[in-house]
Formats: C-alpha cells, sequence, structure tokens
C-alpha cells in the first residue's frame, strides 16, 4: 500500500512538470525578446558564402559572413539581436515550410525567389515595398520585376528585395583541350561564343574513355537548368509566351534537343550516369572526367574553394599536377537560335509578423542587408551579380568575367516559370520522363508527352484553387 | 475473503495503469495521436495559413497518379523479393548454426546481428561505395570474373534488386536470433521420436522443426513485411529521388517526397500514409489467419 502511495506522489508531482513539458512544447509563439530586452530576429539563409579573402579568418565556413554581418548590424541596432542559422541546399525546401506550418517560421529568409514565391502564394510573407521607396531605380531592373508579385488582392507587391543573382554560362576546363594540343578548337578569350558545329568538334574531339565532355545530371530537379540549356539550344521554351498553364517542352524543337541528348550519351559526350548522378557530376569536373558544365561566373570562386580543399585532382598530363583553367563561354546553340540564359534573383523575404517591434526591427534588418555596402560584401563574396546598381562592376579584375556578362545581358531570358505557382510541382515532374529516354526506356517524343501530360494533369488542379490575376514569369539578374 | 483483500483489486489496477504510464504517454504522444492526425489530414487540403476540408479528394487524386501506383508496384517487389529470401536464409541459417558448438553459435550469432546494430545509414554508404560504377567492388569483381560492369543503381533492371540485396543483408540478424531461440525450445524428444521412426533429416526438418517455427515464422513475417512495406533509408541514401524512372520509388518515400519536396502537401502524403496503413493492416491479419492456427503434429 505504502508503495503505491509513493507512486501516486510521485504521480502527482511529476503533474506540473508534464504540464510545462507540454506547454512548451506547444507553445507555437517564440519569445519576441531576450532576457536583455532586446528584440530578437531570427535570420536563415543558403549556404551562398563560403569565404570571403578580404575578411581573413573571419569568413572561413558557411555562415560566418552572415555572422559577421549580424554583429555589425547589431552594433549598430543595440535593441535587436539577430540569430542567425545557415541551412543547406536539402534543408532549404523541407526545413522552412515546416518551421511555418509550425508556427515558427524566421523572421527573415535568404533565398532563391523561385522558392520564396510559393511561400508569398501561401499568404505568409509581408510585402515589402516600403523598404525600397525612393530607391527602386537603384535595383536591377529585371531582378525587381522578378521579385514583384500578384498578391491575393490582385496588387503587384515586392515579396523579396532582391540581393543578387547569377546567370548561367558553359564553364569550361580549358586545360583538357590544351593538354592535348586541342585549343584551337574552342572559341576565343575575345570572342567566347561558339558555332554549334563547333561546339560538337569540339566535344568529339576531346571525348574518350576518360573523359566524358559534358557534365550534367537529371538525377533531381535540381539544377535542371543545365538540362534545360541544351533545350533552349533548340529553341525548345518551357513556357510559352508567359503562359503558365500549360507547358510548351513537348515541341518539334524539344524533341529534336532531347534526341540530341541521348544521342550526346550515347557518343559519350556526357557521363553515363547522367540519369543518376545527383551533383556528383561537380566532383567528376574536378577530377577532369568531365570538362564542360553550365554553371555560373562564380565557378572561378568555387574552383578556388575546391582546390583548398583538396577536391581538384583533374591531371590530364600525368604529371601529378593539377591541370585546370576555368574558361567561361556562351552557352552555343543551333545555327539561327538565339542564345537563351536562365538568370535567377536571390532575394530577401520577412515572414508575416504578430508583433510591431518584430516586424520593425526585421524590416530594419533587411534594409540593413539590402544597403549598398552589404549587397556589395554579398556579390563580391559570392560572386554573384549585386541586385543593386550602385554597387557598381565588382568583376572588374576579371576581364572575361565582364566580358561574358556583357554578351549574356545581350541575350534572352529562359522561361523557367520560377515565379509562377506551380513552378516546384512541374520541374520535380520532368527528371523521370528526362531518365526513361536517357536509359532508352522512352523514346525521347513519348518521355516528352509523358511529361505534359502529367504536368497538365498538376496545372488543371492547380488552376481551380489558384488566386486570380496574372502570374509573373521568369526573374532575371542583368 | 477479508475487505482489505476486496479492496486491493481496483486500487492494484489504478497502479497498474501508473507503471503503464511511461511508455504510455509517449506512445500516445508520439505514436497514436500522429497517426489519427494523420488519417485525418489526408481528408483535408493544408495550406501554409488554412486548412480546408476536401472530403476524399485526396484519394480520388491518388486512384489516377502514376507516380504512386510506380512506387505500389516497386514495394510490392521489395516485399516479393526481400520477405521469402529473409525469411529462408535465416531459417537456413539458424537450421545450420544451432547444431554447432556454443562458441561457434555465438559468433555467427553475433556476426548476423552485425548489421542490425551498425545503422542503416552505415551500411547505405558502403553499399554505395560496393555499387559504384567506377571504383565499386562489386564491378571489380564481375569485371574481373564475368567481364561485366554496370552501373547497378543507374538502370531500371537492376536498381531494385540491389537495393533488395541491400535491405536483406540487413534484415537477417533479428530474424535468425528469433529462430535460434524457437529451435531451443523444440523438445529433443520430438527429434527422437522421429528418428526411431525413421524419419531422416529432411522429413525432421519438414515434419518437426517446421511446424513448431510456425509461431516464430508468423512473427518474422509479419514484422518483416511491415518492415519491408516501410523501406525508404535504403532509397533516400543509394539513390536519387528513387531513380532511376521512378525505379526504385518506395510508398514511403513518396509520402516524403509529396510532403517536404514540391512544397506544402502534407495532406496528400497524409492520404498515401493512410492507405499504406490500410494496406499493412490487411496484410497482418491475413497472415495471421493463414499462419496463425494452433500446431498440430500428426
Amino acid at each position: 500500500m505504502t508503495g503505491f502511495q509513493h507512486t501516486r506522489r510521485q504521480w502527482l508531482a511529476s503533474l506540473p512538470v508534464l504540464g510545462l513539458s507540454a506547454w512548451s512544447g506547444c507553445s507555437r509563439q517564440r519569445p519576441v525578446r531576450d532576457s536583455r530586452g532586446r528584440v530578437i530576429v531570427e535570420y536563415w539563409h543558403q549556404p551562398m558564402v563560403q569565404q570571403v579573402p578580404e575578411l581573413g579568418d573571419e569568413v572561413k565556413e558557411v555562415g560566418d559572413f552572415e555572422r559577421f554581418l549580424a554583429r555589425r548590424f547589431m552594433a549598430e541596432n543595440p535593441d535587436i539581436v539577430i540569430r542567425t542559422q545557415c541551412l543547406n541546399w536539402e534543408d532549404l525546401p523541407r526545413k522552412v515550410p515546416i518551421s511555418v506550418l509550425g508556427g515558427r517560421p524566421p523572421d527573415v529568409l535568404m533565398d532563391y525567389v523561385g522558392r520564396t514565391s510559393g511561400f508569398w502564394y501561401q499568404g505568409v510573407l509581408e510585402p515589402l515595398d516600403e523598404l525600397v521607396e525612393g530607391i527602386e531605380h537603384d535595383f536591377q531592373p529585371r531582378m525587381f520585376e522578378a521579385s514583384r508579385l500578384i498578391g491575393s488582392d490582385g496588387v503587384r507587391r515586392l515579396h523579396a528585395v532582391p540581393l543578387c543573382g547569377w546567370v548561367q554560362v558553359l564553364v569550361l576546363n580549358r586545360a583538357a583541350w590544351d593538354s592535348q594540343g586541342l585549343g584551337d578548337l574552342l572559341p576565343t578569350d575575345e570572342d567566347p561564343r561558339w558555332r554549334w558545329d563547333q561546339f560538337e568538334t569540339a566535344l568529339e574531339a576531346i571525348a574518350g574513355p576518360e573523359v566524358t565532355p559534358l557534365g550534367m545530371q537529371c538525377a533531381s530537379e535540381q539544377g535542371d537548368y543545365r538540362v534545360l540549356q541544351y533545350f533552349w539550344a533548340f529553341g525548345a521554351e518551357v513556357y510559352h509566351d508567359r503562359d503558365y498553364s500549360r507547358v510548351a517542352l513537348n515541341s518539334p524543337q524539344g524533341v529534336a534537343a532531347l534526341e540530341w541528348l541521348v544521342k550526346a550519351k550515347r557518343k559519350g559526350w556526357i557521363q553515363s550516369n547522367v540519369a543518376t548522378a545527383g551533383y556528383g557530376f561537380f566532383d567528376m569536373f574536378w577530377r577532369g572526367q568531365t570538362v564542360a558544365i553550365p554553371s555560373g561566373v562564380s565557378m572561378r570562386r568555387t574552383y578556388e574553394n575546391a582546390l583548398r580543399d583538396g577536391k581538384v585532382t583533374a591531371d590530364f598530363n600525368g604529371d601529378g599536377r593539377v591541370d585546370m583553367e576555368v574558361f567561361y563561354t556562351l552557352p552555343p546553340t543551333r545555327p539561327e537560335v538565339p542564345t537563351t540564359l536562365p538568370v535567377s534573383t536571390n532575394g530577401l523575404v520577412v515572414f508575416r509578423q504578430e508583433d510591431p517591434d518584430r516586424r520593425e526591427a526585421a524590416m530594419r534588418f533587411v534594409k540593413f542587408l539590402t544597403s549598398t555596402e552589404t549587397v556589395g560584401h554579398y556579390a563580391r563574396a559570392s560572386q554573384m551579380l549585386p541586385g543593386r546598381k550602385s554597387v557598381g562592376s565588382i568583376f572588374a579584375d576579371q576581364p572575361d568575367v565582364t566580358r561574358i556578362l556583357g554578351l549574356a545581358a545581350e541575350c534572352p531570358v529562359a522561361d523557367m516559370g520560377a515565379t509562377s505557382p506551380s513552378y516546384y510541382d512541374i520541374r520535380k515532374r520532368m527528371p523521370p520522363y528526362l531518365q526513361s529516354a536517357f536509359l532508352g526506356l522512352k523514346t525521347p517524343a513519348e518521355a516528352l508527352a509523358g511529361f505534359e501530360r502529367e504536368a497538365e494533369g498538376v496545372l488543371r488542379g492547380q488552376l481551380a484553387s489558384t488566386q486570380p490575376g496574372d502570374h509573373p514569369g521568369e526573374e532575371s539578374a542583368q | 475473503m477479508s475487505s482489505a483483500a476486496i479492496e486491493t483489486v481496483p486500487r492494484f489496477r489504478r497502479g497498474g495503469w501508473m507503471f503503464l504510464l511511461p511508455a504510455g504517454i509517449p506512445f500516445v504522444a508520439f505514436v497514436l495521436w500522429p497517426l489519427i492526425h494523420g488519417v485525418a489530414l489526408g481528408f483535408f487540403d493544408v495550406q501554409l495559413r488554412e486548412t480546408r476540408f476536401i472530403g476524399l479528394e485526396n484519394y480520388h487524386r491518388l486512384i489516377g497518379d502514376e507516380t504512386f501506383w510506380a512506387a505500389v508496384k516497386n514495394t510490392c517487389g521489395f516485399v516479393v523479393l526481400v520477405v521469402p529470401t529473409v525469411w529462408v536464409l535465416s531459417l537456413g541459417v539458424s537450421a545450420v548454426v544451432f547444431p554447432m558448438g556454443r562458441w561457434a553459435r555465438s559468433f555467427f550469432r553475433f556476426a548476423f546481428y552485425v548489421p542490425v546494430v551498425a545503422g542503416g545509414v552505415c551500411l547505405a554508404m558502403v553499399w554505395l561505395w560496393i555499387f559504384d560504377q567506377r571504383y565499386g567492388l562489386l564491378n571489380h569483381v564481375t569485371g574481373s570474373l564475368l567481364g561485366l560492369e554496370l552501373d547497378w543503381l543507374g538502370r531500371t533492371d537492376t536498381a531494385l534488386p540491389s537495393l533488395a540485396v541491400v535491405v536483406i543483408s540487413w534484415s537477417l540478424g533479428q530474424p535468425i536470433i528469433i529462430f535460434l531461440a524457437a529451435l531451443g525450445g523444440i523438445p529433443p524428444e520430438l527429434y527422437e521420436a522421429a528418428r526411431i521412426d525413421g524419419a531422416g533429416p529432411l522429413r525432421r526438418f519438414w515434419h518437426v522443426t517446421l511446424p513448431l517455427l510456425r509461431p516464430a515464422s508468423l512473427f518474422v513475417l509479419v514484422t518483416q513485411t511491415i518492415g519491408v512495406f516501410q523501406v525508404f533509408v535504403v532509397v533516400l541514401l543509394l539513390t536519387v529521388n528513387g531513380g532511376p524512372a521512378h525505379g526504385t520509388r518506395t510508398i514511403v518515400y513518396g509520402m516524403y517526397e509529396t510532403a517536404f519536396t514540391p512544397m506544402y502537401d502534407f495532406d496528400y502524403a497524409a492520404a498515401q500514409g493512410s492507405v499504406l496503413l490500410v494496406a499493412l493492416g490487411t496484410i497482418a491479419i491475413v497472415q495471421f489467419r493463414l499462419l496463425g492456427r494452433k500446431t498440430r503434429l500428426d
């Protein structure tokens, strides 16, 4: 009997603890202020910046740069405390929606507008027009327009303040051709543009048992623009004329492009594991197994980091030294087809705030992050294009980058539908069909028809529940 | 019976319930409630700001979803490949190991149980290297012996069987332990009687061992079926998005991807989970009906 009474006492004593646990576990709101009365602002961001040479040891790993910025901001704003969190690429599309559903989203998020637009259409973001009042003209026009989306009230508002962006070019390891005396097959420094036949000749010449020149992957939707670059080269489009109610990839040009890709794989121009490689194809580039991949002009910085980490082992001469020379070219296109390039924007968004103090603090922080000085820091650190004109050129010391960006600025922007409400749902459905074509399970025509059928089903379902108003299409960075 | 004894019964019951609480509260909080919540979620359209009731809409969507049916087909493929193989192999290994000496038996028990302790992630990493097209052990062996080098995880005809091999490799330990324990529980007199009746080793195994292992077999089959239906880690770690061409996508992987990668489709993922729940429940009941009969030795 005593034992039972003792258990009961223990049970009763534990009730407050259980209650407290339940309360703390179920509490949906984060505290607004810390113990010192400072307003807490949570800042989540991409792992965009790894190293900033001019900041030395202060910035050595991803996340260090944002902590550095937060410290600077807090020094100027002692009433606010910034808590930063760096999300890796896999967590970004998962952790943020879960945090929103759980009622505890970050206050400020820095991410690709293709993802943040989804939050806007769900109505969980603050409009940010007030932050750019009077300085709209200083933002890169295409980036700015891409960040303005239709709201549930039918009015177009700024959902993200543009920070920086990138444009896709074709990055070569020129040392691969040079080491075999094939450098003449490539475009020149002065004119880094290809003719299509020149491109095929260069691929044919360099392809061999150890080198499959073109690196790409269609194992997942991540980096799909790398494969799509070859569709654009044939004049195919994902969407036609900003009509996001249907996909347009299943066209004669699209089929021709996929047929070429399948042929290229068969000829050993594309790595054999293209259907399952994931991001491994980047490592293949560092190892010299692939020598041409579509990427941004930050590739030189990425290469420096990879070299520092000991990942670069390309050695075509067998002399034990790394053979790598990053060479930016404009992606090739078929004759008569203009070069179309995907360009992308990273921006800062603020999640809806109940507390006016925190809203004000979050807005101040975003204003700080998008100041000319900070945008310049970000752009230089990530080697991306600055979102504000007043930053000026950050590539003055790299004439080849300046040249290629000049050429890219003249090219039309490829429309991937990145800021349309169905962006993720549609792009997610493409890789299995591309894989089927690469593996010979479906003909290119069957694969694209299958993708079109599935995409139409998704779009039909979403059109029924979407908000009124048009949806701006593509963002751009120049 | 004294009045004190009569009073003890309800008090004991209350006490019994309280002893269950340490396990019961987490069970209700982390299993039962999420289960009920998950099933309910399938009838709603969950958006980040609002949730609205949509009835059976998600289930209608499932019927026409080719990707979901591909996942169902692959999951069934996994079950067909893995469950009988694990049952046969674990039973065979147990039958071979059981008559051995104490040390040998302990060694084999340990050896087959190591993968269970090692954890799926570590093993998947090892298998990833084994299957690697360029540097993998498997291609090294098949290349040397047969002149055959394949992208094991990159072809639709080899990817699923390759993953099944991985799952089999880490699923054997527990059934072997169970079968060894069950074999130890069979009275030796039965074997002796069978031997006197002239039964050889095979007939003894067939008419004595197998029927008496029926409860253990039932347990192994039910737990393996449930486990393989929930196959996830191996798909996540060894493939990219259940590829190639949905060739290794399973129901649970599909649920995960539906909920987290095309953002916000939690309700549709919950509907898939409910279908899995019903399917598993039905299969478990069928298995209990078929194998749960009391054993009768003729």
